[in-house]
C-alpha cells in the first residue's frame, strides 16, 4: 500500500488526473492526449468559455481569473512545503497511513478553498493538475526549488 | 403535450447575497435527487460564498406575478460540481426539494422539435418573472470551449441576461434536453454596448448545452 506523498509523486503524474470524477477526467485526458501540458489544461479549465457565445448571466462573475491559477499554485506550495497556516491540515493528511490520491486532492481542496474564497469543488481538478505538474520528484527536492513571495519552510522542518 | 404547470416549484433564480441584498445571476432548477440543483457554471461562478436560490411563491405558472413585489424567499446553496468545459454546475442545498425530471440530451432533440425553456429574462435589471419561452430547435451544433467540443442546441428564440441556466425541455414529454447558456455572438460579444445591450445578441440564435453532460455530475 502506498503510504506517503513521495510514493504518490514517484508514480506517473497522469495518475493524479485518472482518479478525478469521470466528468472532469474525460476532458482533461483528452486535452493531455492532444499534447497540452498540465499547466495549459489548468488554464483552459479556468478560462473555458463556449466559442462565439455571449453568456446570459445577469451579473459579472466574481473573482479574477487572471491571477487565480498563480494564487492557487502558491497555496499548493504553501500546503506541501510546510507553511504554518496549513500545519494542522498537513500534519493530519500526511500523518495518515495508506494515503490515496483522491484523499490528498480533496483534503487539499478543502484546506485551500477558504484562502482563495472559492468552493472546494471548484479547485479539486486544478489541484490534481498542479500536483501532476510537479512531476516525478521527491517533495523535499521540489520544495527547495520553489521560489515564492513568502519563505517556504521545508516539510521536515515544519513537523 | 407535457403539462408544465408545476414548473414554478422546481425553477429558481440563482443569486448572491451580499451587503446590498441579493443580486440575481441567472436561473437554476431542481434535479431528480433531493437537494441537488443545476445551472450554468458561469452563473454559479467560482465563489461559493453567499450563493442563494431565490423564489417567489407561485401556485402555478399562470399566477399573476407582481412585478412590484421585491420580496424574495431564499435558501443557501453550495457548489457541488463544476464543469466549465460544458458550462454546467451542480449545486447542493440542505433542502428536500426534488424534481421528477428525466435527463436526456441533444440527441433527443431533433431539428424542428418543439421545446420550452423556463427562466428569468432581464434579471440584470432586477426583474424577476419566471417566464416560459417556446421555440423550435433550429440546429444542432458542436461548439468548442477550452479545446473541448460539446453538443449544443440552437433555439429559435431570443434570450436575455438572467436566462443562463434555464432548463430546456421537450414540449411533447418534458424530457430535459439542454441548459441555456447564451446566444451566438461573433467573438463572444462584449465589444459594443448600447444602453447595456450588446447588439450582437439581438437575434433568435440562442445556445443551450446538451443536458447529457449533467448526468455524470451528481
Amino acid at each position: 500500500m502506498i503510504t506517503n506523498i513521495d510514493a504518490l509523486l514517484a508514480e506517473e503524474p497522469i495518475k493524479w488526473v485518472q482518479e478525478l470524477p469521470e466528468y472532469q477526467r474525460e476532458a482533461i485526458e483528452k486535452l493531455h492526449f492532444n499534447g497540452a501540458s498540465f499547466d495549459e489544461i489548468a488554464q483552459a479549465w479556468l478560462n473555458a468559455s463556449a466559442e462565439n457565445t455571449y453568456r446570459f448571466s445577469a451579473s459579472t462573475p466574481v473573482g479574477d481569473k487572471g491571477t487565480f491559477l498563480e494564487n492557487l499554485k502558491r497555496e499548493v506550495r504553501a500546503f506541501l512545503c510546510g507553511d504554518k497556516k496549513y500545519k494542522k491540515e498537513r500534519d493530519g493528511l500526511f500523518g495518515d497511513k495508506g494515503l490515496a490520491r483522491t484523499y490528498v486532492v480533496s483534503a487539499m481542496a478543502v484546506a485551500i478553498a477558504p484562502h482563495l474564497s472559492v468552493a472546494s469543488a471548484v479547485i479539486s481538478p486544478l489541484i490534481a493538475l498542479v500536483l501532476a505538474s510537479v512531476g516525478k520528484v521527491a517533495l523535499n527536492a521540489w520544495c527547495v526549488t520553489q521560489t515564492d513571495a513568502e519563505p517556504i519552510i521545508p516539510p521536515d522542518a515544519a513537523r | 403535450m407535457f403539462n408544465f404547470n408545476g414548473i414554478s416549484n422546481i425553477v429558481f433564480a440563482l443569486g448572491r447575497n451580499g451587503p446590498a441584498g441579493v443580486q440575481i445571476a441567472g436561473t437554476a432548477f431542481a434535479l431528480n435527487k433531493p437537494g441537488f440543483f443545476a445551472t450554468a457554471s458561469h452563473v454559479a461562478g467560482t465563489d461559493g460564498q453567499g450563493l442563494v436560490l431565490a423564489f417567489k411563491k407561485l401556485s402555478s405558472l399562470n399566477d399573476y406575478q407582481d412585478t412590484g413585489d421585491t420580496s424574495l424567499q431564499l435558501f443557501p446553496v453550495q457548489i457541488e460540481a463544476l464543469d466549465p468545459f460544458h458550462d454546467l454546475a451542480v449545486l447542493r442545498a440542505d433542502v428536500g426539494i426534488v424534481s421528477n425530471l428525466v435527463v436526456g440530451g441533444a440527441d433527443q432533440a431533433p431539428v424542428g422539435y418543439g421545446v420550452s425553456s423556463f427562466g428569468f429574462p432581464h434579471a440584470d435589471h432586477g426583474r424577476m418573472v419566471l417566464t416560459q419561452q417556446d421555440a423550435e430547435i433550429g440546429a444542432r451544433v458542436l461548439i468548442a470551449s477550452g479545446g473541448i467540443k460539446a453538443k449544443h442546441l440552437v433555439l429559435n428564440t431570443q434570450a436575455r441576461p438572467g436566462q443562463s441556466g434555464s432548463p430546456v425541455f421537450r414540449k411533447s414529454d418534458g424530457v430535459l434536453v439542454g441548459v441555456l447558456v447564451g446566444s451566438y455572438a461573433p467573438g463572444g460579444g462584449g465589444g459594443i454596448s448600447l444602453g447595456g445591450v450588446d447588439p450582437h445578441t439581438l437575434h433568435q440564435t440562442t445556445h443551450a448545452v446538451s443536458a447529457e453532460y449533467l448526468s455524470k455530475m451528481y
